[in-house]
């Protein structure tokens, strides 16, 4: 094929086919934008001879091609009625060529390199216009698409904005577009000059949506999605989108469970879709369905870097998100990440440092403090041994409040049951009843969370190049994240690099490869420890020990080495200070989580005909996670000061790959546009892990397993695992709408999943949806310059959830061992371990929506309502089964929820000129209701019952203290039915209500006392932009929603070993302070009483999450620089939190994602505030 | 185009065998259905049976050992609020544990029956391990189902597997002695005939396995409970007299005669198997009172208990020495309240030792759900019964000789009360006492006293008024009969 080189502005040379630019000059015109290009005289070397008659062009050009190196450009069709009669001797061709067009409508033009255009005078007769294109900054914008409005006739700016355009006479205007911009169109009249500013775009219905297997039109959307782009993920350090999100889309709640680094977020859209099986959203990167759990430690989405995300668009409702069928009933996330743009190469460098500093302490007591409530704790311990109260006459008591600790030691010596004991002058009963004096001359005043959290650090970088040319594009990208928490061991730390390459084999084939490494490093803290008493958990757990430390206690001895918190007996700490471990001893535990992974994709897509396309995706995961702990034997236990060492590996490997085959059909006719897609997806992924617990390092420095001597249970502590699951599913939409004002859209997908019983393996998932853009009625015209434009929408769909373990459906051997003689040789052991349930399916949500978008004031405001109800079906619950059976329950489908609510989006453009400043409200809210189940489930301090919210909080109705001996007598009492009146309820001590009203006070009174949910959530974003300076402000909140402290028991009653609140110590019961709020505290409690519903409080927060500070450098010193763009930011995250709730962190959950335990704080990671400073260069 | 069609259809066609592809089995387990087809299957599936003794015989609160000492006057909770040591259960307060451990060892041994019925063995001497096998699964179910009656009484009887779990509703309550006279003895009788012999090469290396001895012992006991001393006595003399279970004798050495080095000794007759290195410790130590355990650095000292000072009283009083140490440690600590904390340290190591197992998981102590002794003493209860008392009183002085106290000489003066001190002494939080006091009619009378009277410094009193005769059943947990109302609760509760 013979190519022809033609010049650009810029000495740029781009080699085309001659075949094409004769066939397609009008597109060629348009591409290359010939009118750019200036005329050059002829050679006068150029001599032709020639004669025609009544001859095409063609053969005019045909004859001249031969006998010079001229080459013509024209259109055939514009040039086929024109005849030409000539005739010429070694003629110089300009005057054949005049010659032959004079008299015609057709000139001609030379162009550098010997081409030759002929066309119609009015094309070529034209006016120069030149001029320069900028941002809104005064930085140049290059390759602005500048063309004469309602024609082809165009240009782009060249690298410093600038361009210059022939236009033909009697243009009107020119029409200036850039993706991003807001197209701009400026009236030409008698300008020679048009210098212009471009606006980002802000609202862009024009903007491209992506569904599933698909993308469409914003404008033409008629489900509920809501898009975030990279624009509201950059500048923030964050390790994972979903935490600079949050409060971004209305229904779709993202808290922060836990806010250690690396550590989880909890991602639920409209509500909780499950009590069983997951309640998280199918996460889709790039086409690829992950198939990511959820981990209260470890984020999945953290793999993800958010440098690399263009979109994130959720599908939130069924009619959207059924094509996904049973992997989308909690919504669905599609993430797209950025591509190569074809052009000169770009490269990006983004470099942000900060430091965190936690934001808020639970006020709890110094020492002064702390020593009067820790003698009232004693005076309580020794009034409730008073021997009148065994006379069961209260009125006859004759210990008092007042006695002084010589008295309160005499007399109990004297009658107490500890009397025997008290004759020895080392009993330590009288810790019990007195303050020792070194306690109360302790030098110390420690602040146990000042000494336990530190400055962290965080640091993002990112380097990427994008490029290509129109039949090759490509991006690379690398970054590297770091953070240090503020909490001493734990940190994160994140590699990734990403690559995607597509090219275009022909007009009709197109293929690619996506590559995506990624080496993360995690150090936990793990808060779980057991202290081997498997209770009270909180005495280990070193965010929550801090909290209940004493004061009068040292963090380090003299040496260094951290002080012994435990039970020591020769100290004065003991009996008096409860046993816990110092928080430094548990960071000697290290607990290091690697995970390596990488998602491929490679795909092809073949263009049948310009209107049917065919897809073929293969994606393919692989997911390597492992884990090391040690634990070495200076940690020292509650009762220990040296433990047992102990080194656990674990490995957990996940190969995955999806197969997804798309067909498309697009078609335009009339006012009648249609979509059709069909499609088949095929998925498997195999799991495996190994596991090994050694005990016994002969030192510590070196804790490989190798070095470890035993292993306790070889059965469990050295194993394998090995699974595998496999889903299938086909899958049809169409798509239609008639002139973008009636839409129509129907899908259906059927799948089958491994993971269900023989008789349900296979479901189907329908949807349709409907919209009506009424402003594009007749009638609604006179309205039309208030309501530029409002859409009516809805659906209604169904999805399955299949977010549940492996082989569920089968019932299978568990294998143990018993020791049948003497020696430890253990014999092989079977039973069965699970009800098999071949009927076990998906749990099927069913989703009506109806929704409305309206614009007002060209765009000025626009206004988004959607009220949506799920109602979730066929629920996995466990079905309560006799214990008969050898199983007190089985999952199986039996439980009905629902989820209703509405959703607000207002979004303002306030200010458009000079100062810019745009306005982004969010407002949600959700109601649960369990529906249907066969039988109240008690969880771990919740409770799920019918008609109420899922998980509701569980515990005793607090009614504060008992105020005086008429209360106790007139209101039931703990303890009712024992002899002892220490074991019963008396002045001071914790009253609840009697909920079952048989007189007496225990665990059988125990109510719902609050629902985690809140009232409503809502976000708020404001943006300023003047000159090159840019704010944004993104806050967020939540009304309502109740958090129960349960670990924090000793604040609502005082064990007088532990420390407490202010909150508690100004509110406790004493003698003179009847009406007190809390019980009082007391060293000894026998009573069975329980204080955890003292410890409701609401979650209702608000919190300027960031604030982005940005300046643009403008273009004068940008160009003297040469780069393309270069802008320094400050990020303040958590800047603000104003909350009344006293702990860490009003998002906690302690249990992470479990939908039937949230709202539990039992010690939440610190909440820091992170400053930090970017920089972005682009180059 | 036709090229990408074919692509296409490749593709669809490549997934066309969906069905196979999505059928997916366990990789790491074995699933039912094909199991248990040979004799080593078979055993594997009653070892899983044997594996459940350790979920009941446990040392844990609310579980079969520590329950029934604390219901027995031997045995308190170191705060004096146990529901069980105070006979205050209720029907909200009904815990579960003893019934859900004792109906899976119950389910297992249906499930392993129910495959050896199917199974056809292949030869004689097949035959001869698989009768075996049969008759030990039936021994454990009627254990288990013995313990449960005489907690619960009235019990959903249950003999087969359930196909359909739904079918376990509607079941209702079968009455105790047809739970007797259908299963529990005709059970213990299969096993009689089929079980190995203590001794028989079969069992070389195997001694925790169930023996024609053990089911005896059971049955005599059964029989004793169910007031018939006759069957009671002729059972247990082919045991002791006639010898058709092989030989069995008194252990010389009664302060030796629990520790891990002598299991399986002449005197064991069904023992429930611990062993630390295989990773299956006993805690029985653990019941340690909370003072003592800090003192003794023994960590987890998750359940705390106490000897009732009436038992110490009951040992003092009758000059023992050798069972007194050996079952009791005194626990005196000055500074602790009160300054005796008696603990039952029949199944611990020694106190000096105790402080090792701050880091160890537990030790090897087995615990002996019935001996030789036990053994004895009911042949002696039932020709007492049966008025041939200068013949008892030979048995019970067998058991008081190895303890080095006086023999009983006057046959006429022997009551129940002689064979319940004998028993008390001998075999104290061995899981017995409450048993015999039911049995013998003596459990209201004996409990309360121990609940109300103030002996040495067991001087807190923490109930008003004596138990009730209702109270001695436990309460059938409510979870259960929410679950199937055809269920009843037992009366007064």
């Amino acid at each position: 094929m013979k190519k022809i080189p033609v010049s650009l502005p810029g000495n740029r040379i781009i080699y085309l086919p001659k075949l094409l630019i004769i066939m397609k000059l009008t597109t060629f015109l348009l591409l290359l934008k010939l009118f750019t290009l200036s005329a050059i005289g002829f050679s006068q070397a150029e001599k032709v001879t020639l004669s025609l008659t009544n001859a095409k062009l063609k053969e005019l050009v045909s004859l001249v091609e031969q006998q010079t190196s001229y080459k013509f450009l024209y259109r055939d069709d514009e040039v086929d009625g024109l005849l030409v009669n000539v005739s010429a001797q070694e003629t110089p061709l300009d005057q054949v060529l005049d010659k032959t067009l004079e008299g015609s409508n057709f000139d001609y033009k030379i162009l550098a390199n010997n081409l030759i255009v002929i066309a119609s005078n009015e094309i070529l007769q034209q006016q120069k216009i030149t001029g320069t294109v900028a941002d809104k900054s005064g930085a140049p914008l290059p390759g602005v698409n500048v063309v004469v409005t309602g024609t082809t006739i165009g240009t782009i700016t060249d690298i410093k904005g600038n361009y210059s355009l022939d236009i033909p006479q009697g243009s009107k205007s020119l029409t200036f577009s850039f993706i991003g911009m807001e197209t701009k169109e400026v009236a030409i009249g008698s300008l020679t000059q048009i210098n212009t500013i471009m606006n980002e775009l802000e609202i862009g219905l024009d903007e491209v949506v992506v569904i599933g297997y698909g993308t469409i039109r914003k404008r033409d959307v008629s489900t509920a999605i809501s898009s975030v782009s990279s624009e509201n993920l950059k500048d923030k350090p964050v390790s994972n989108f979903a935490q600079a999100i949050s409060g971004n889309m209305a229904g779709v709640s993202v808290t922060t469970t836990n806010a250690a680094p690396g550590g989880g977020s909890q991602i639920h859209i409209r509500g909780i879709g499950s009590i069983n099986a997951s309640t998280s959203p199918l996460f889709v990167v790039d086409g690829f369905p992950l198939k990511d759990g959820f981990d209260k430690y470890e984020n999945p989405l953290n793999s993800i870097n958010p440098a690399d995300i263009e979109s994130i668009e959720v599908l939130k409702d069924a009619s959207s998100s059924a094509i996904y069928g049973t992997q989308a009933s909690n919504g669905v996330i599609i993430i797209t990440t950025k591509s190569g743009k074809t052009g000169k190469p770009t490269i990006s460098i983004n470099a942000n440092v900060g430091y965190q500093k936690r934001i808020n302490k639970v006020d709890i007591l110094n020492a002064k403090d702390y020593l009067k409530y820790f003698e009232d704790a004693r005076r309580m311990a020794y009034l409730v041994e008073d021997p009148n109260w065994g006379t069961n006459d209260p009125e006859a008591v004759l210990w008092q409040w007042t006695d002084t600790p010589e008295a309160r030691i005499a007399n109990w010596a004297r009658y107490s049951q500890h009397a025997t004991a008290m004759q020895d002058p080392g009993s330590m009963h009288y810790r019990w009843i007195t303050t020792v004096d070194s306690m109360a001359n302790s030098p110390y005043n420690t602040d146990w969370q000042d000494a336990t959290t530190r400055i962290g650090k965080v640091g993002d970088y990112q380097i990427s190049a994008t490029g290509g040319t129109e039949n090759f594009s490509y991006i690379v990208s690398g970054g590297y994240y770091n953070q240090e928490g503020v909490v001493p061991t734990t940190g994160y730390e994140r590699f990734s690099l990403r690559a995607k390459v597509e090219a275009k084999i022909n007009n009709k084939l197109k293929v690619g490869l996506n590559l995506s490494p990624s080496f993360e490093n995690l150090s936990v803290l793990n808060t779980d420890l057991s202290d081997g008493l498997g209770a009270q958990p909180h005495l280990t757990n070193p965010l929550m020990t801090p909290l209940i430390a004493c004061p009068l206690v040292p963090v380090f001895d003299p040496d260094g080495s951290p002080h012994f918190t435990g039970a020591n007996n020769f100290d004065f700490t003991y009996w008096n200070l409860t046993a816990y471990v110092n928080p430094y001893h548990v960071y000697q535990k290290t607990d290091k989580r690697l995970t390596g992974r990488n998602l491929a994709t490679i795909y092809a897509e073949v263009k049948i005909t310009d209107k049917l396309t065919f897809r073929s995706e293969l994606h393919n995961e692989i997911r390597n996670w492992e884990r090391n702990t040690y634990s070495p034997s200076t940690a020292a236990t509650r009762n220990t000061r040296t433990d047992r060492t102990q080194g656990l590996y674990e490995i957990k490997s996940r190969f995955y790959w999806n197969l997804q085959n798309i067909l498309t059909y697009q078609n335009t006719f009339n006012k009648h546009s249609l979509t059709l897609m069909a499609g088949y997806s095929a998925d498997e992924a195999k799991y495996r892990s190994s596991y090994i617990n050694k005990y016994d390092f002969p030192v510590d420095q070196i804790n490989t397993l190798n070095q470890a001597i035993t292993i306790l249970n070889a059965q469990n502590d050295a194993n394998t695992k090995r699974s595998s699951e496999a889903l299938i599913g086909s899958f049809g939409r169409a798509m239609y709408n008639y002139a973008g004002k009636y839409y129509f859209t129907a899908s259906i997908r059927r799948d089958a999943s491994s993971k269900f019983g023989k008789d349900h393996q296979w479901g189907t998932f329908p949807s349709v949806s409907f919209a009506w853009r009424v402003s594009d009625e007749r009638f609604f015209e006179p309205l039309k310059q208030f309501i530029n434009d409002w859409k009516i929408r809805g659906g209604w769909g169904k999805t399955g959830n299949s977010g549940i373990g492996n082989y569920n459906a089968i019932s299978t051997l568990g294998a143990m061992n018993y020791v049948l003689g003497k020696s430890s040789a253990v014999s092989a052991a079977y039973e069965t371990n699970k009800v098999a349930n071949s009927a076990l399916g998906w749990e099927t949500n069913t989703d009506w929506s109806i929704a409305t978008d309206i614009q007002f004031l060209k765009d000025r405001i626009s206004l988004s309502v959607d009220y949506f109800y799920r109602l979730t079906d066929d629920l996995l619950y466990k079905k309560p089964l006799p214990v008969i059976t050898g199983f007190d329950s089985y999952l199986t489908n039996i439980a009905k929820m629902r989820n209703r609510g509405f959703e607000w989006v207002l979004t303002t453009r306030n200010l458009t000129k000079g100062l810019r400043w745009t306005t982004n409200f969010n407002l949600y809210y959700f109601r649960n209701r369990v529906i249907d189940i066969t039988s109240p489930l008690n969880g771990d301090g919740t409770y799920i019952t019918e008609n109420r919210p899922l998980g509701c909080l569980w515990g005793p109705a607090d009614l504060g203290a008992f105020d005086d001996w008429e209360d106790v007598k007139t209101h039931p009492i703990f303890g009712a039915t024992t002899a002892l009146w220490r074991t019963r309820s008396n002045p001071g001590t914790p009253k609840i209500a009697d909920v079952n009203g048989d007189g007496i006070l225990d665990a059988s009174d125990y109510t719902v006392v609050g629902s985690p949910y809140p009232d409503f959530t809502w976000g708020m974003t404001n943006s300023f932009e003047y000159k090159g300076f840019d704010l944004t402000v993104q806050m967020n909140g939540t009304r309502g929603g109740d958090i129960n402290m349960v670990s924090y028991g000793t604040t609502a009653q005082g064990n007088g070993q532990t420390n407490v609140t202010y909150f508690y110590f100004n509110n406790y019961w004493t003698p003179d302070r009847i009406d007190g709020r809390y019980a009082c505290p007391t060293r000894k409690s026998y009573d069975k009483s329980d204080v955890t519903g003292a410890l409701i409080f609401k979650g209702s927060y608000m919190n300027i999450r960031f604030v982005t500070l940005g300046y643009t450098l403008p273009g004068s010193i940008i160009q003297k620089l040469r780069m393309g763009n270069a802008r320094l930011y400050l990020n303040i995250q958590n800047a603000l939190m104003l909350t009344r709730f006293p702990g860490y962190n009003p998002e906690v959950s302690s249990k992470g994602d479990d939908p039937t335990s949230q709202g539990l704080d039992r010690g939440a990671y610190p909440l820091s505030r992170t400053v930090s400073l970017g920089v972005n260069i682009t180059l | 185009m036709k090229k990408y069609i074919l692509l296409l259809a490749l593709a669809v066609l490549s997934f066309a065998c969906s069905e196979k592809f999505i059928d997916r089995q366990p990789e790491d387990n074995l699933s039912i259905g094909n199991y248990f087809t040979n004799p080593v299957e078979i055993k594997t599936g009653l070892v899983g049976c044997y594996k459940k003794l350790q979920s009941i015989y446990t040392s844990l609160g609310d579980y079969l050992p520590h329950t029934v000492e604390l219901m027995s006057d031997d045995l308190k909770d170191f705060h004096l609020t146990n529901s069980f040591h105070l006979f205050t259960k209720t029907n909200s307060d009904s815990n579960p544990n003893l019934w859900i451990y004792g109906y899976k060892l119950i389910v297992n041994c249906n499930n392993i029956l129910a495959a050896i019925d199917g199974y056809q063995a292949k030869d004689a001497a097949e035959e001869r391990v698989i009768k075996a096998y049969r008759g030990e699964a039936c021994f454990l179910r009627a254990l288990s189902y013995f313990n449960l009656v005489r907690l619960y009484g009235d019990l959903p009887m249950v003999t087969e597997p359930f196909d359909d779990p739904d079918n376990a509703f509607g079941i209702g309550s079968t009455p105790v002695t047809e739970i007797y006279n259908i299963l529990i003895i005709p059970d213990l009788e299969y096993a009689v005939s089929n079980c190995y012999n203590k001794g028989d090469p079969a069992l070389r290396g195997e001694e925790a396995r169930a023996t024609s001895g053990a089911a005896h012992t059971i049955l005599g006991k059964v029989y004793l409970t169910i007031n018939n001393p006759s069957k009671a006595a002729e059972t247990l003399k082919k045991l002791i007299v006639d010898k058709t279970d092989g030989d069995y004798s008194l252990f010389p050495d009664y302060q030796n005669l629990f520790f891990p080095v002598n299991k399986f000794n002449s005197e064991s007759i069904f023992e429930v198997n611990y062993n630390t290195a295989a990773g299956q410790p006993s805690d029985f130590f653990r019941w340690m009172c909370p003072d003592i355990g800090t003192v003794l650095c023994a960590k987890k000292q998750r359940e705390q208990v106490g000897v009732e000072h009436n038992l110490m009283r009951e040992f003092v009083n009758n000059n023992e020495t050798i069972r007194y140490t050996t079952t009791i440690d005194s626990g005196k600590v000055p500074a602790a309240s009160p300054p005796l904390q008696p603990w039952a340290r029949k199944l611990s190591p020694p106190p000096a030792e105790v402080k090792t197992y701050a880091v160890i998981a537990g030790c090897d102590y087995n615990f002996p759900v019935t001996r030789y002794a036990d053994a004895l003493l009911m042949y002696a209860e039932a020709l007492m019964l049966l008025n041939q008392k200068s013949q008892a009183l030979d048995y019970i002085n067998m058991v008081r000789e190895r303890a080095q106290v006086p023999l009983l000489t006057d046959p006429e003066s022997l009551t129940i009360d002689d064979i319940l001190h004998e028993r008390r002494m001998e075999l104290a939080f061995e899981g017995h006492r409450y048993f015999d006091l039911v049995r013998t009619g003596k459990a209201i009378e004996k409990i309360s006293y121990a609940l109300l009277t103030k002996i040495d410094h067991d001087n807190q009193i923490n109930r008003v008024g004596p138990i009730e005769m209702y109270q001695l059943l436990l309460p059938i947990p409510i979870a259960e009969i929410e679950k199937d109302p055809t269920l009843s609760q037992n009366p007064g509760y």
